[in-house]
């Protein structure tokens, strides 16, 4: 009997819930906690250095909340955009995935409201540059946090 | 649990998961989910997979382990 190619047969042929997803997921995070950790920095050099570490700090955090916000954009589309991005899909959502993607925005919607919580509780935030980063982050968090626990659930 | 046999069918079809899931109207990936017994496809779906390799659902889908092929006794 003739079996089909292994290739063929294969579930790891395409990025999804494989090697990409899941690094692009962990950069999406990544990113995002250093861009705050560096305008936390940037804060305290603004208030005790010079102003050019403020800037080159400030920047460096921009740079990192525009590369969390690429990463997490790049998660969806190799997810053939099933969260988020709809008009970019190659192949329609079937049963199995519709299931997932229920159970991945209710462990989302969860976490995230979490994390707020948590985040209003004990984060201090001293500058308006603080708080504009904070929002960003808060904002990519709620917007990605479905892609980016699908890249971790074994049945994405 | 509910035990399957698409992956026998499929090999004896000749088929690859990806032209399966193409008849099927589903994503391949979905193929694979099923063969392994990680997700129990909806009723329509199955009877679909059924009517793609011409048989029953009773041929394809049980609730009991299916015994070898060898081990079965002719119906007729």
């Amino acid at each position: 009997m003739k079996y089909p190619k292994k290739t063929e047969q294969s579930n790891f042929i395409t990025a999804n819930n494989g090697i990409v997803a899941k690094s692009l997921s962990v950069g999406v995070i990544l990113f995002a906690f250093t861009a705050f950790y560096l305008i936390k920095l940037a804060t305290q050099a603004g208030e005790y250095g010079p102003s050019g570490d403020y800037t080159t700090l400030e920047n460096l955090a921009r740079a990192g909340i525009a590369l969390s916000l690429v990463s997490a954009i790049g998660l969806n589309i190799v997810q053939n955009s099933i969260y988020w991005f709809w008009w970019l899909r190659k192949t329609p959502v079937d049963e199995r995935q519709k299931a997932v993607r229920q159970s991945v925005f209710e462990e989302a919607y969860t976490t995230v409201i979490t994390g707020i919580i948590i985040a209003a509780f004990f984060l201090q935030l001293n500058s308006h540059d603080e708080r504009l980063i904070a929002g960003w982050i808060a904002g990519i968090l709620v917007f990605f946090m479905p892609p980016i626990l699908a890249a971790w659930h074994k049945e994405s | 649990m509910i035990y399957n046999r698409v992956s026998v069918f499929r090999a004896e079809k000749n088929m690859s998961r990806q032209q399966l899931a193409d008849q099927a109207g589903v994503n391949y990936q979905t193929i694979g989910f099923i063969e392994r017994g990680d997700y129990t496809p909806s009723l329509e779906l199955a009877f679909t997979l059924a009517r793609v390799f011409n048989v029953s659902v009773t041929d394809l889908f049980s609730d009991q382990p299916f015994k070898p092929l060898i081990e079965r006794t002719p119906t007729s």
